[in-house]
């Protein structure tokens, strides 16, 4: 009896803590829109602690992503990047004897890039912009060859597979490519810029119907670069979007481009009911949703729903994502372990139930929601726009150039 | 192993794809045109289904999902199809969508006057604008069935819960809620319960599979019950309207004329 006693001491010892738990403060300060705040606090709650790296990292990358500090956004997100990459391969002594890690789920993955590509476009390093905006297409790293294996993984971990006729929707983030193509504009290539807006827009059409993905401001600009490239798309996109006009910039006008942040991102919760994990979205406060300029209200267009993304594919998807094939192995062992060495099994088998169930209800709450765009075209000078964010409109100076992209990010409700 | 493993989670009913829901869930979620595209192919594998019920459907969901065209030429090809005999509060609805959707489409006095006889908004004062938002919300009541002995089944209706309250935000003003203007959820539901109760064919031999199964009537399920009506004077320019639905908060620009009433359709 002491030996098994204290085998399951030595066992549990050292389990994980709940990272979310343990940060409601930090979340709460991102909420209220403090992040600078919170990025203080979460330096003070991690340093010299055994939180799981990748979690604190992509939590300090969005905190300085919201507080506009975008050079230590970009190296807090790149060590996320690096950390989420090296957890890919399952490490069969981690899993058995350490501490579950946490893997990154698509949306959050998506998340990822896309919020480093902003950083990378606000400090003008266009090239790495666009770069970290194609890496929200989940397919280049799962090449076609890999969609049966991916298929089967998911077989594996729940029994059932993404939905075949979705499953380029939930890979190919039409924001990514709204960003790359935003990054090229910026750096005078309209030919590149061009090729991504238009696979925008393919991305768009292939959507499922009621998919929230809304790219109608982006039209008039897509069929005028058309016009002046020549490009061969061009009676194509006529043929989709009947009576619009092109239109391009004017003589003496810039472009205004507003990449709203909205909301946050879904949390896995326990239903008490159901004994199940289950995907809740973040609530969103009833705030204006618009910005103006000139006294004129633009309304921003969603253009990706992380959130949607999320919730469409629910818990399930989640998990295929946190979960590889290597890990159930490991588990499956374990009960059957369990069964011939009882003594020895059990504290391993309960520190794997606690630590997999830790994994599993662990998520990056930090990220948007949503990314809408707003375009406004205005005369070259400085312009008071008024903004959404995270309590109502807000005040923003913006300098415009003739003929030049500037673009402003703002968090939204 | 494997297979065995997959095979025991298959049996834990997760076996649909994920990501794939069904008609009535992806309604719920506030996806309707995609919950027409997804009952097309139930029905596709159903040979027997009525074709009434069918475009009865294919009508109320293209309406949910903003395509009143769409939606009238269904509507249109339902009156010249046989089958699905409808009940009178159903008739009702029926002609209050067809009466919504060409308000939507002409956005005049005289279509909400149609939809809404005893509603007719005042105009609005002078140098002024107005703005009237019709809602609809709630769905089709629930049928239950119950058995007091072995052999008869009675059947209860219960009212769908709303999904969501109907709310709106005006620019940058707080967000308000409206009441219900006109509910047919309580008439629905007394004559599909009345109609469940029609004595049995004592030959029919299925019919105590039928009842098993939830009744002898088909439900129209895609049709919203409850209405509610939003006016409010706003002064003459560009305006954002955020409406709550299902499926998230909604901005739109609306551009309202001096002297002019817009109206608005928000289907749930």
């Amino acid at each position: 009896m002491r030996a098994a006693l204290l085998l399951l001491a030595v066992g549990l010892t050292g389990c994980s803590g709940h990272y979310l738990d343990a940060m409601a403060p930090v979340h709460a300060l991102a909420h209220q829109g403090r992040p600078a705040e919170g990025a203080a606090l979460l330096e003070r709650r991690t340093a010299k602690t055994g939180w799981d790296r990748l979690l604190v990292e992509l939590d300090r990358g969005a905190l300085y992503h919201r507080a506009g500090n975008w050079r230590a956004s970009s190296e807090a997100l790149n060590a996320a990047i690096a950390l989420g990459d090296e957890r890919e391969t399952v490490s069969v002594s981690e899993e058995l004897f350490g501490q579950a890690p946490f893997r990154m789920a698509n949306h959050e993955k998506q998340a990822l890039h896309a919020l480093q590509a902003i950083n990378y476009l606000k400090l003008a390093q266009n090239d790495e912009a666009v770069v970290e905006a194609r890496l929200t297409d989940l397919r280049q790293r799962r090449l076609a060859a890999e969609t049966d294996r991916s298929a089967a993984n998911e077989h594996f971990v729940t029994g059932s597979s993404v939905d075949a006729s979705q499953r380029e929707f939930f890979d190919q983030l039409v924001f990514g490519r709204y960003i790359s193509a935003l990054a090229r504009e910026q750096q005078g290539d309209l030919e590149g810029a061009f090729i991504d807006y238009y696979r925008a827009l393919t991305l768009k059409r292939t959507a499922p119907l009621d998919a929230r993905v809304e790219v109608e401001q982006l039209v008039p600009r897509v069929l005028w670069l058309a016009d002046r490239l020549e490009r061969p798309e061009r009676d194509e996109l006529k043929r989709w979007y009947p009576g619009v006009a092109p239109s391009g910039p004017a003589p003496g006008q810039g472009e205004v481009v507003v990449l709203v942040e909205l909301g946050f991102g879904p949390h896995t919760q326990i239903d008490a009911v159901k004994h199940v994990l289950e995907l809740i979205p973040a609530q969103r406060a009833e705030l204006p949703l618009y910005a103006e300029a000139q006294g004129a209200p633009v309304v921003p267009e969603v253009v990706s729903s992380l959130e949607e993304l999320a919730m469409r594919r629910g818990y399930r998807g989640v998990l295929v994502d946190r979960e590889r094939s290597g890990t159930v192995g490991v588990n499956t062992a374990l009960f059957f372990g369990y069964l011939l060495l009882p003594p020895l099994a059990v504290p391993l088998l309960l520190r794997r139930a606690w630590e997999t169930t830790i994994r599993d209800s662990q998520s990056w709450e930090l990220l948007p929601a949503e990314f809408a765009v707003a375009r406004l075209q205005l005369p070259a000078g400085t312009h008071a726009l008024q903004l959404p964010g995270l309590h109502g409109l807000e005040r923003r100076e913006v300098t415009v150039k003739a003929g030049a992209v500037t673009v402003e990010v703002v968090q939204g409700p | 192993m494997k297979r065995l493993l997959a095979a025991a989670l298959l049996a834990t009913a997760c076996a649909h794809p994920i990501g794939s829901f069904s008609p009535l869930e992806l309604k719920a979620q506030g996806r309707p045109r995609e919950a027409w595209v997804a009952l097309q192919n139930q029905l596709a594998e159903d040979p027997g289904h009525d074709p009434r019920v069918a475009v009865l459907h294919k009508a109320a969901l293209l309406h949910a999902g903003g395509d009143w065209v769409g939606s009238e030429l269904a509507f249109a090809q339902f009156e010249a199809l046989r089958g699905y005999e409808l009940l009178g509060a159903e008739r009702t609805i029926l002609m209050r969508l067809r009466a919504t959707n060409t308000l939507a489409l002409r956005r005049d006095a005289q279509a909400f006057a149609a939809a809404f006889p005893e509603r007719s908004p005042l105009p609005p004062a002078p140098g002024r604008g107005k703005l009237v938002l019709v809602f609809e919300r709630g769905g089709a009541p629930v049928v239950r069935v119950h058995y007091d002995q072995a052999t008869k089944a009675r059947y209860t209706t219960v009212d769908r819960p709303l999904s969501a309250a109907a709310r709106w935000q005006l620019d940058d003003e707080a967000a308000a809620t409206v009441q219900i203007y006109d509910s047919l959820q309580a008439a629905w539901g007394g004559q599909l319960q009345s109609q469940a109760d029609v004595p049995r064919n004592p030959l029919d031999p299925f019919a105590p599979l039928r009842d098993a199964f939830g009744g002898r009537r088909q439900i129209w399920w895609s049709a919203p019950t409850d209405w509610s009506i939003a006016e409010r004077e706003v002064n003459p320019g560009p305006h954002v309207v955020t409406v709550a639905t299902v499926a998230g908060r909604r901005p739109q620009r609306v551009d309202v004329a001096a002297g002019a009433t817009v109206y608005l359709v928000v289907p749930q």
